[in-house]
């Protein structure tokens, strides 16, 4: 059973990410930004991270940064929106490993995880 | 052995045919001499289409050689885009002596004289060039497939490194990824896309560059060549089957021609367009500059009449007031005053062309003077786009060309002695262009040793030119100066000892008779500066009327600084000289009346008129003519003298006045070089 974290500062989209994932089977864990997210993934150890960009405390990018600082094998897709495309290149260069816009299509969320979990 | 030649050409198609095969040629010319520093993809397509044009323009001509000579050429330069490798510096001097001897065929076409020349020779050496390039293709050594290739090219370095690889056994590929239509954020996906090829092995060579990609920069394609030792397409394939929004990709093993890809994009499209050179798709129509010349004389004529126009209304107000008729003649006269102005304006911007048609045919000389004299030198060239008068381009090639030859002949210094001098061993010439006041102003800039004051002093002694005590006295400047006489450049052992000097009296002659100047600064060991000021046309000038005796004269206003009453200043004697203190330094008289005295000419007394000082420039030098009285400021259509009247020391032509009146139009530079010369000979 792979594990996955979801983070998102709003609990709609948590909820909605959670639903969709244990629908599938996977096993869940929120976080609220980017400093709990760092955190939870030091706890939990997920096989992929789904992740906003925009959060308060620490946004995707910073976390995302710190957590291949000692995980670079760490699996992320970022979650964006329209008109953060320079975000998303800085984020692919930093090491996601891909990006889904929002509002997000379920089956290609489901995509993009099996192709990082390979 | 002289030989006629036919072609199948009528005259008054010459000159379009000649215009256009210079202009491809330029296009050919400048294009081979920028393969040597940088490979651009876009540069090797034009000097294609430039081969490709002049070969049907020579077979419709019927100049068979010609036209066999470019579709050589041509080939070349299709092998060059396909194989992606630089040519060599050997392969670059072939194309230019391929282009030299165009040049020929040209002038035989113009002409219709054979010049003899053997083409076989250049034909032979390119064509092998060309099956190197092709043979080299078989071994599979540097080639991708010819399609895609045509987009990129490889670096000498890359070319190695892949050849390197493939000998140790480690396969290559390359690699087309495009994206899907509306993808969001399709430089990430590229990114992603170039990520991912890395996993496989060493990307060698990328486009965009993964900096483009980050900056946004692409055009919804990535070309890549990836070494990927133990890795098999199928792996690449899978690792890029991972990206999303991808509308395909495509892997192929680097050595092997592959099958067509589908027509992609050009990655032109994306590039910020560059300045306008040669043969730009531009909507143009070419015409003849005879008719540009009879345009401007009409134009001329134009102005004249309003000038008398304007006359003839001044004295029917003064006769029956401003009511009325009149009235309605003023507003008329000014309307059409109007009008004719801009019509002139409009036809000397037609007769305007960029300098660059000059400039881009530097760099070749630069080079071959430089690889001739041993010497490392970077021509550095800025506002080509600077316009001016199309016959002022033609007349001002051959002295920026003696002044650019004498830059790097003499100004530059060898590598080692520069390396000594504490210099970087490539020398530095700066060429360039601007408007200034109305007037262009082309300067150039060597970071050479400059030019040794006391070496012109002893030349110009040695020479006979002034004695050792005149020579002492020059400041530094003024000996610099010396390098215009005209009896110093004959002295051949002296270019050596000065390090200047040869034919720059003719440099200095020539820019003159184009009512320029040219001026020189330097400072040892440091460089050389020629500046060289023109005129943007010379068809038509603004000028200061004055009079003199009952004629008048008119007087440039680009050399005029100032103009103010002799009643105003005091006028003393120095050096036995009249001269007036004016704006804090001494300004020699000269006085026009003494200058034109002719025991003919009937003695007319001055009648209390106000005799004004004119206070002009010439190169560093000022003066303040002497004139009876200033009539005021006026636009001029310069005329010729007829050639019965010969040279007339200090008049440079003639113009019609409005009042059917004949003015001479002074030549400053003549008139002060004829006043200092007198001034000299009673010192002497």
């Amino acid at each position: 059973m792979s594990k996955i974290m979801v983070v998102d500062d709003a609990q709609f989209m948590r909820v909605r990410l959670t639903k969709l994932l244990t629908g599938h089977g996977y096993d869940v864990s929120e976080a609220e930004n980017g400093e709990q997210a760092v955190k939870t993934y030091r706890a939990a150890r997920p096989d992929a991270v789904l992740m906003d960009i925009t959060m308060p405390e620490k946004d995707g990018l910073e976390a995302l940064a710190e957590i291949r600082s000692f995980d670079p094998g760490a699996r992320v897709i970022m979650l964006t929106a329209l008109g953060q495309e320079s975000m998303v290149i800085q984020a692919i260069k930093s090491g996601a490993k891909d990006y889904v816009v929002k509002p997000f299509d379920p089956d290609r969320v489901m995509i993009a995880l099996q192709k990082v979990l390979g | 052995m002289e030989n006629k030649l036919t072609f199948d050409i009528e005259a008054d198609e010459l000159d379009i045919f000649l215009d256009e095969v210079n202009e491809h040629m330029q296009v050919m010319e400048s294009g081979i001499l920028k393969m040597e520093g940088e490979i651009d993809p876009d540069l090797v397509n034009s000097v294609f289409r430039a081969a490709h044009t002049i070969k049907a323009l020579a077979g419709t001509v019927g100049h068979r050689p010609m036209a066999e000579l470019t579709h050589t050429m041509e080939n070349l330069f299709d092998t060059m885009r396909t194989d992606h490798v630089l040519p060599t510096q050997e392969t670059i001097d072939q194309l230019l002596d391929a282009v030299d001897v165009l040049k020929v065929f040209r002038t035989e076409i113009e002409t219709c004289q054979a010049s003899g020349v053997d083409v076989t020779a250049i034909l032979n050496s390119l064509r092998a060039i060309t099956d190197g390039g092709l043979a080299q293709t078989g071994n599979g050594a540097s080639k991708t497939n010819a399609k895609t290739g045509a987009a990129h090219l490889l670096t000498p370095q890359q070319a190695a490194e892949l050849q390197a690889a493939q000998k140790e056994g480690q396969p290559a590929f390359e690699v087309n990824i495009s994206t899907a239509a509306d993808t969001f954020a399709p430089a990430a996906r590229l990114m992603q896309a170039a990520m991912a090829v890395e996993e496989a092995g060493t990307i060698v060579a990328q486009k965009p560059s993964l900096g483009e990609l980050a900056n946004s920069e692409h055009t919804g394609t990535l070309w890549a060549v990836v070494i990927a030792p133990d890795k098999t397409r199928q792996d690449i394939e899978s690792l890029l089957a991972d990206v999303s929004d991808l509308a395909g990709f495509e892997v192929q093993p680097f050595e092997m021609t592959a099958p067509e890809p589908p027509a992609k994009k050009s990655p032109k499209a994306d590039k910020p367009a560059k300045p306008k050179s040669n043969g730009g798709p531009e909507k143009t129509v070419r015409i003849s500059v005879e008719r540009l010349d009879a345009l401007m004389n009409l134009v001329g004529e134009l102005v004249t009449n309003r000038n008398r126009l304007v006359r003839v209304e001044d004295e029917l107000r003064a006769l029956y007031g401003k009511e009325g008729v009149v009235g309605e003649l003023n507003e008329t006269s000014t309307h059409m005053g109007r009008v004719v102005d801009q019509l002139q304006e409009e036809v000397m911007h037609a007769r305007m062309l960029p300098i660059s048609n000059q400039f881009d045919k530097f760099p070749r000389i630069v080079r071959d003077v430089a690889r001739n004299a041993g010497k490392q030198v970077e021509l550095i060239i800025e506002g080509g786009a600077t316009e001016l008068d199309r016959s002022l381009i033609e007349a001002i090639g051959d002295p920026l060309i003696h002044l650019l030859r004498n830059a790097v002949d003499h100004g530059i210094e060898p590598p080692e002695e520069r390396v000594a001098a504490g210099k970087p061993p490539t020398g530095t010439v700066h060429l360039t262009a601007a408007h200034v006041e109305g007037q262009i102003v082309i300067s150039i800039t060597d970071d050479g040793r400059g030019i040794n004051p006391d070496k012109v002093r002893k030349a110009a002694v040695s020479r006979g030119l002034m004695t050792e005590e005149q020579a002492a006295q020059l400041s530094d400047s003024e000996a610099i100066d010396i390098i215009f006489e005209p009896n110093l450049s004959t002295a051949e052992k002296l270019t050596n000892v000065s390090g200047r000097g040869v034919g720059m009296d003719v440099v200095r002659t020539n820019v003159e008779r184009l009512s320029g100047a040219v001026l020189v600064e330097s400072e040892l060991g440091k460089g050389t500066t020629f500046k060289v000021t023109l005129p943007l046309t010379l068809a038509i000038v603004d000028t200061m009327l004055v009079q003199l005796w009952n004629a008048v004269y008119a007087i440039p206003l680009t050399s005029i600084n100032d103009v103010l009453y002799l009643s105003e200043v005091e006028t003393s004697t120095i050096t036995g000289q009249p001269a007036i203190r004016w704006r804090g330094t001494v300004l020699p008289l000269i006085g026009l009346r003494e200058f034109f005295t002719d025991a003919r000419l009937p003695e007319v007394p001055l009648n209390g008129s106000r005799q004004a000082i004119v206070s002009v420039t010439w190169g560093k030098q000022k003066s303040g003519l002497v004139v009876d009285k200033i009539i005021g400021k006026q636009g001029i259509v310069v005329k010729s003298l007829s050639p019965i009247m010969g040279e007339i020391a200090g008049v440079s032509g003639g113009t019609i006045l409005g009042d059917g009146r004949i003015a001479l139009i002074l030549d400053i530079p003549g008139l002060m070089n004829a006043a200092l010369k007198a001034r000299r000979g009673s010192l002497n």
